[in-house]
């Protein structure tokens, strides 16, 4: 038996609310959902929980586990951390130990929880549960890959068999089809073992495809709760319907650029590592990034490149953009042939690419004025003026004011930031931009705006795109055409109804069944 | 340098530990410095006929088994922690930065061989070296600033180079690549002033450790050398004679944790301000 119960639970830190006039009951083997924008307080909610406060909280109103209030005692509450709930925070995986192998950290969530026999065995059969090849075991967080780490840590929170799973966004850093199978493993442990789960999520369609009812938070309050068809089926409040629709990519514009003569061109490209992380003398099979991609990009198209994680697709823009050399191959952009690195600095401003995290990719040593005009440099027989005017142009584009650019990164929220970054893509007038996931830092709501501006912006300017994307509800709003990239080759491409509608490919057929469904009831225009 | 003021400016390194670790070193570094041109009583000066006095008096601290003013040595010895330290500090990372950014810019077996010589040099503890130097050099107070500067240097290695490759990995040094702008450009204006708080926090914390060291190896008579004084020697002296008077033990001893707790506090304070990737670069392994 366990149940989670807050009565008019509240939080402050530092004499600020964050949390106020929280009330729900959890019961065994029921599955919550909590769901509202970046900042709603839902993972500090997670936090209050299990009583991983920060400093200078404080709490009114009151809070059960099991019919009792969180023991005081250290000790005690980590006990009931390891036994009772297990407990996935939305850092988890950069919260790993890194002197620690993945195996040890869930061989420790095992012991932890009494499990002391075959610690080797079970380890491996978790990281089999969670989609992961069982000699990850033997490496250091540093060696994987972010959706890994998190799928370790969402081994090591299920091992324990606990009552109740707290899960902060759990599919974050995961690819769709990584997404597919935690969904998967989430709901056969909550059926098989009775788990009770609180789910955490920005995205409406995990929480309505896992959970049976649904709170939605705004500022640290509840302005809906219920159950989930009820409320996605009927929302009434206001905030839940922006959550809906946000959710609901309809952003496709009739304002399109004509599509000219061929912009770029990429001629059977190949890309090969050597590993330098091996010890010194073990032998050294290069990994192959890229194995041959060609496909040429239309001036005025919107192209989109879909494929799970490790399938080459950052390569490939990284390689285009002019970031990285290819081993062979050749590409092509207004009669000038280059390689990669050697893109000539006159066709570099004709290129611009949108890094996919907003926080890394401004220098918080300069103001973001300073960071947006650096490739200014790139354009160096321009007027003083023109410049100026440039920056403007840029800035307002996005939908910001110029006395913005004053302002540190810090000082920006997520969504404003990657607008900024778009900015200064703009900066040069490029004909192309790449976006390498340009969603996928941002809540649901940020994504939609940012999705209608990205469509505004290529009418305006006449921008060719070419965006990198898992996000397969996005590509059908933004892409004129698909290409979709397995193990460095390109499997498949198409028109994004083609490619959904009747795939060929086996990865695209994975990549389509994968797609979470809609929510509530899809309005007819 | 402008750029890392501005990040200093930003907030995110203002709050408590910074500041109180901070003036508690000012204050500490102002103690050691007025007694350059000042102290109560000359340390030189000896008085047989007050030896082992209490505190109180003419003389504020009382006086040690030589009648030396236990004030003006506390001060004295100060004095000497800092300058020792730093200097030894200096030396460690005028070895350690260079050979740190040289393991980042030539990876492979160039990388691994500083990596190694850095490891190698860890295993010797700084007691050690300044005994290995002060049996082929004597003891003495250089020997000592080489031998600690040398034991603080792979903190340096390492925070340089696992610092330059958290740095060089962000995206917007990649953006900057893009925008056109030049190697040492790139260094200048993105690189480094991200990577001076994360320095700055490694010489607070090196400094602290230089403390101890000096005060460790004039305890055990290898640093400075009487008639000079410093903390170590101080508290050597007041040890044998603890049981009757104890004062000068323990105000040397509170001296010493002062310095050590002013400078760690401050290290801390700046480490709490660095970003979340950059905040476990150069920890020991």
């Amino acid at each position: 038996m366990s149940t989670v119960m807050l009565d008019k639970f509240g939080l402050s830190i530092g004499g600020e609310p964050v949390l106020s006039e929280i009330s729900f009951l959890l019961n065994q083997g029921q599955r919550l959902g909590v769901v509202g924008r970046t900042g709603a307080g839902k993972s500090i909610l997670a936090r209050a929980i299990v009583g991983l406060l920060p400093h200078g909280a404080t709490t009114t109103g009151s809070l059960r586990f099991d019919d009792e209030p969180l023991p005081d005692d250290g000790a005690a509450l980590a006990k009931l951390r390891g036994k009772r709930i297990g407990l996935l925070l939305q850092e988890a995986a950069e919260a790993m130990d890194p002197l620690a192998t993945a195996g040890a950290h869930i061989a420790e969530a095992l012991t932890a929880a009494g499990e002391t026999a075959d610690l080797e065995a079970k380890t491996g059969q978790w990281l089999a549960d969670v989609g992961l090849d069982r000699s990850i075991a033997g490496r250091y967080p540093q060696d994987l890959t972010a959706g890994e780490r998190s799928r370790v840590m969402l081994a090591a929170a299920l091992c324990g068999k606990p009552d109740l799973l707290i899960a902060d966004e759990p599919l974050a850093h995961l690819d769709v089809l990584a997404q597919r199978q935690v969904i998967g493993l989430i709901e056969r442990l909550c059926e098989a073992r009775q788990m009770s789960l609180l789910l955490i999520a920005h995205d409406l369609k995990l929480v309505a495809l896992l959970c049976t009812r649904v709170i939605v938070l705004e500022a640290g309050r509840v302005v809906e709760a219920g159950d989930k068809a009820e409320v996605f089926g009927r929302p009434k409040h206001a905030h839940t319907r922006l959550l809906m629709t946000a959710g609901r990519h309809r952003a496709r514009t009739l304002m399109r650029t004509p599509i000219g003569a061929v912009l770029l061109e990429v001629r059977d490209v190949k890309r090969v590592y050597k590993r330098r992380d091996l010890p010194v003398f073990s032998p050294r099979s290069p990994v192959v990034a890229l194995d041959g991609v060609s496909l040429s990009i239309r001036q005025g198209e919107s192209m989109a490149l879909i494929g799970p994680s490790g399938s080459g697709k950052t390569t490939l823009a990284r390689i285009i953009a002019g970031l990285e050399h290819a081993t062979l191959g050749e590409l092509e952009i207004d009669h000038a042939v280059y390689h990669g690195t050697d893109l000539p600095r006159i066709q570099r401003r004709e290129i611009s690419l949108v890094f996919p995290d907003p926080t890394q990719s401004f220098n918080p040593a300069l103001t973001v004025g300073e960071s947006i005009a650096e490739p200014l440099q790139l354009e160096s027989q321009r007027l003083m003026d023109e410049l100026s005017e440039r920056m403007v142009e840029a800035v307002t584009g996005v939908g910001l004011t110029t006395d913005v650019l004053g302002w540190r990164p810090d000082a920006f929220s997520l969504p404003e930031l990657q607008r900024l970054a778009i900015a200064r893509a703009l900066i040069t007038r490029p004909r192309l931009i790449i976006l390498d996931e340009p969603l996928s830092a941002l809540d649901v709501v940020g994504r939609g705006e940012l999705l209608v501006m990205l469509n505004r912006l290529r009418a305006d300017f006449g921008l060719t795109f070419l965006v990198i994307s898992q996000d397969l509800a996005m590509v059908q709003v933004v892409a004129d055409r698909v290409l979709v990239m397995d193990k460095g080759k390109i499997v498949e491409s198409g028109t994004p109804a083609m490619l959904f509608d009747s795939p060929q490919h086996e990865l695209t057929r994975q990549l389509a069944a994968a797609a979470l469904p809609e929510v509530g009831i899809v309005p007819v225009f | 340098m402008t750029d890392t003021l501005a990040l200093l400016r930003t907030g995110r390194f203002g709050p408590s530990r910074f500041r109180i670790g901070a003036i508690a070193t000012l204050v500490l570094l102002l103690v050691g410095f007025v007694s350059i041109v000042w102290t109560p009583y000359p340390v030189t000066s000896l008085d047989v006929g007050s030896v082992l006095q209490a505190p109180g008096g003419a003389h504020w601290l009382g006086t040690d088994q030589l009648g030396r003013d236990v004030l003006s040595l506390i001060m004295k010895g100060i004095l000497t922690s800092f300058v020792v330290s730093a200097v030894a500090v200096f030396i460690g990372a005028v070895i350690g930065v260079p050979l740190g950014w040289m393991a980042k810019i030539w990876p492979g077996i160039p990388d691994r061989a500083i990596g190694a010589l850095g490891e190698a040099l860890l295993t010797f503890p700084p007691l050690l070296l300044a005994v290995i130097l002060a049996a082929v050099a004597g003891p003495g107070v250089l020997n000592i600033m080489l031998a600690i500067g040398l034991s603080v240097a792979p903190a340096f290695l390492r925070t340089t180079r696992d610092g330059l490759v958290a740095i060089e990995r962000l995206d917007y040094v990649a953006a900057a690549r893009l925008a056109g702008t030049g190697r040492v450009e790139t260094v200048r204006r993105h690189v480094l002033p991200n990577l001076s708080p994360l320095l700055l926090a490694q010489i607070f914390a090196q400094l602290a450790t230089g403390v101890m060291a000096e005060a460790a190896l004039g305890f055990v008579g290898l640093g400075v050398q009487p008639p000079a004084s410093s903390l170590g020697l101080l508290l050597r002296d007041a040890q044998s004679y603890a049981s009757v008077a104890p004062v000068p033990l323990l105000l040397g001893g509170l001296a010493l944790i002062a310095i050590v707790l002013a400078l760690t506090a401050a290290a801390l304070g700046l480490r709490d301000g660095l970003p979340g990737y950059l905040r476990r670069v150069g920890d020991e392994p």
